[in-house]
């Protein structure tokens, strides 16, 4: 049995919020009890449930919650079709959530990560997009997202950062608040040192055909052609020619392969404001800001470090297989 | 078909060929234009150089050749000048039984007190589609280094077929005629190139109700490019841009950017 919040949520008066709520789990059988009932609890509220979780917990849970009435309410994403980059996940969220509000119901979701098989790169990553989901949503129309960590799987440090970045929590079936949550800024893990690059450059204005020329030579050096080498093209383009118009009108690029992937990092003196950067879907008749939505639908990863002092650092990943 | 074609200095030249030479400061360009000129009279075009008096070459006389300086008599030489005088002497040369027109122009003495991108844009896409529809000619369009600022050199570079000139000069992308409506557009459309396509495209918008592009031959288009094509449409209501043969990454991202959206007037066909 799961107690209701004791808190205000977006079911039971007050001001609607939006509720972003870790629940730590230990094993497959916690994390049904705590899926099965926080969903069963939606459809006995005539909401509306999206599922996001990864394929084995897909189909438990699917046999789990049964073919009851208000089963057609509940709606497992298929998030495999996003790929592995982290930046994908808010503007799909977004979508779903918009959709389903369109139908008129109230939402509520469930999102688990898959910690188990990021690499150290995209965990920082995974963790950054838990810290951005809180300001993402913050205006949006109340909505309920459930996010359950494998205590098993989870690092004690991806633990701690969910922890401060989850205003509620679900704690042996109490749902409430949670009294490790900081709103402070995100603290960023230090990007790993670049290795010895096999290509740089020094890039300016009239220089983005040099920059593709330096990290194509990199790629095909190491077996990646075709499409995916000119989305990266692509992708690089558009950081460069950032670095030209936005950050100081040079940069430097770095490209390099680590763990069967192609890195390029691009360097300047701008100082990216917006946290959401890169996230936000773009309309058809909006003026500039699509670069960095576009890097993200385009890359395996991107990761983004920026400060006034220190200058921007974007750097790119693509799987080579 | 036309296809586009680059060379570090100017090669043979045939009908139908629009060259921008990109005259090096260090360039003999006596030797260079003398060669062009030759290989023409020695096949039986017909001559035209327009530049200043000082470049007359005295092997050539009326009738076989004509030698018109744009910045003599005083009179305005506007952006329909030059391919009003080659449509004009080709149809006399054939008239006169010579194989083709063969036209050097020095821009810098037909531009003497120096042009906008549009200005160029506007002259140099209207001599192409002349030249691309069959016109017995061929030409070269010389811009001395020197005498013009890089963003005209490459307006200039990107609006012709055929480029000579140093390779770091090149232009990322080519535009040109390819049939009445229908241009070719090859290379890359970026960030560092994007002002000259945006120049070119609204150019082309300003005359045309259904703009055709064929992309065979484009390697890759960035946002920039992209979003150039959107405000292009949008900025002429009524007019469509129909985007053909574009790769898959170009239509990908096309999608990704939610440009394919009924609200902005550009198709991309199969």
């Amino acid at each position: 049995m799961i107690s209701p919040p004791a808190a205000a949520s977006p079911r039971t008066g007050g001001t609607p919020v939006f509720r972003h709520e870790l629940y730590p789990y230990r094993g497959e059988a916690a994390f049904l009890q705590g899926a099965v009932t926080f969903i069963h609890d939606a459809l006995d509220a005539d909401e509306t449930v999206l599922v996001a979780v990864g394929e084995d917990k897909r189909a438990v849970l699917r046999d789990a919650v049964g073919a009851g009435a208000g089963r057609e309410r509940v709606t497992f994403m298929d998030t495999g079709a996003l790929g592995r980059n982290p930046g994908r996940l808010i503007p799909a969220w977004k979508d779903w959530i918009a959709k389903s509000f369109g139908h008129g119901l109230p939402v509520r979701g469930i999102s688990e990560s898959p910690w188990a098989t990021a690499t150290p790169a995209e965990r920082g990553e995974l963790r950054y997009h838990e810290w951005l989901v809180n300001r993402t949503f913050i205006d949006s129309p109340a909505w309920w997202l459930l996010c359950p960590y494998d205590t098993a799987v989870v690092e004690e440090t991806v633990l701690d950062s969910a922890r401060r970045c989850h205003p509620y929590h679900l704690v042996e079936g109490v749902h409430g608040d949670n009294p490790h949550f900081a709103d402070g800024p995100f603290p960023f893990d230090e990007l790993t040192a670049p290795r010895d690059p096999e290509q740089s450059l020094v890039y300016g204005a009239g220089d983005l055909g040099e920059v593709r020329a330096r990290v194509a030579a990199c790629a095909r050096r190491h077996g990646l052609t075709g499409p995916r080498l000119q989305e990266f093209l692509v992708a690089a383009t558009e950081v460069a020619a950032n670095s030209v118009r936005h950050g100081g009108g040079r940069g430097t690029l770095r490209a390099w392969v680590s763990d069967d992937a192609l890195i390029c990092q691009f360097d300047d003196s701008g100082h990216i404001r917006d946290p959401l950067v890169g996230r936000y879907r773009p309309t058809p008749q909006q003026i500039g800001g699509r670069g960095l939505w576009l890097v993200n639908q385009l890359c395996d990863l991107v990761q983004i470090r920026s400060t006034a002092e220190r200058g921007t650092t974007v750097r790119l990943s693509t799987a080579l297989s | 078909m036309r296809i586009a074609r680059n060379a570090a200095s100017l090669s043979p030249v045939n009908v139908g060929d629009h060259v921008c030479w990109l005259v090096p400061a260090d360039d003999d360009f006596r030797r260079t234009a003398y060669d062009y000129l030759h290989d023409g009279a020695k096949i039986g075009d017909k001559l035209m150089v327009l530049g200043p008096l000082s470049t007359a070459w005295p092997e050539w006389r009326p009738p076989q050749a004509l030698l018109i300086d744009p910045a003599a008599g005083g009179s305005a030489w506007g952006t329909d000048s030059l391919v009003s005088l080659v449509r004009q002497e080709a149809e006399t040369a054939g008239r006169q039984g010579y194989r083709a027109l063969r036209v050097l122009a020095r821009m810098d003495h037909v531009w003497p007190a120096g042009a906008t991108p549009q200005q160029i844009a506007d002259q140099e896409l209207k001599l192409d589609a002349l030249v691309g529809s069959g016109t017995a000619a061929a030409v070269v369009c010389a811009y001395p280094g020197r005498a013009f600022l890089p963003h005209i050199l490459e307006q200039a570079a990107t609006l012709h077929p055929h480029f000579a000139g140093s390779p770091a000069r090149a232009p990322s992308f080519q535009l040109f005629s390819s049939g009445e409506g229908r241009w070719t557009v090859s290379g890359v459309v970026d960030a560092d190139g994007v002002d000259a396509f945006r120049t070119a495209v609204t150019e082309l918008l300003r005359t045309t109700a259904t703009l055709r592009l064929l992309c065979h031959g484009l390697d890759m288009m960035d946002v920039a490019g992209m979003q150039t094509l959107a405000e292009a449409a949008r900025a002429f209501p009524g007019r469509r841009i129909l985007v053909e043969g574009c790769n898959s990454t170009v239509r990908k991202c096309w999608e990704l950017l939610g440009f394919n959206d009924p609200t902005i007037a550009v198709e991309l066909a199969p």
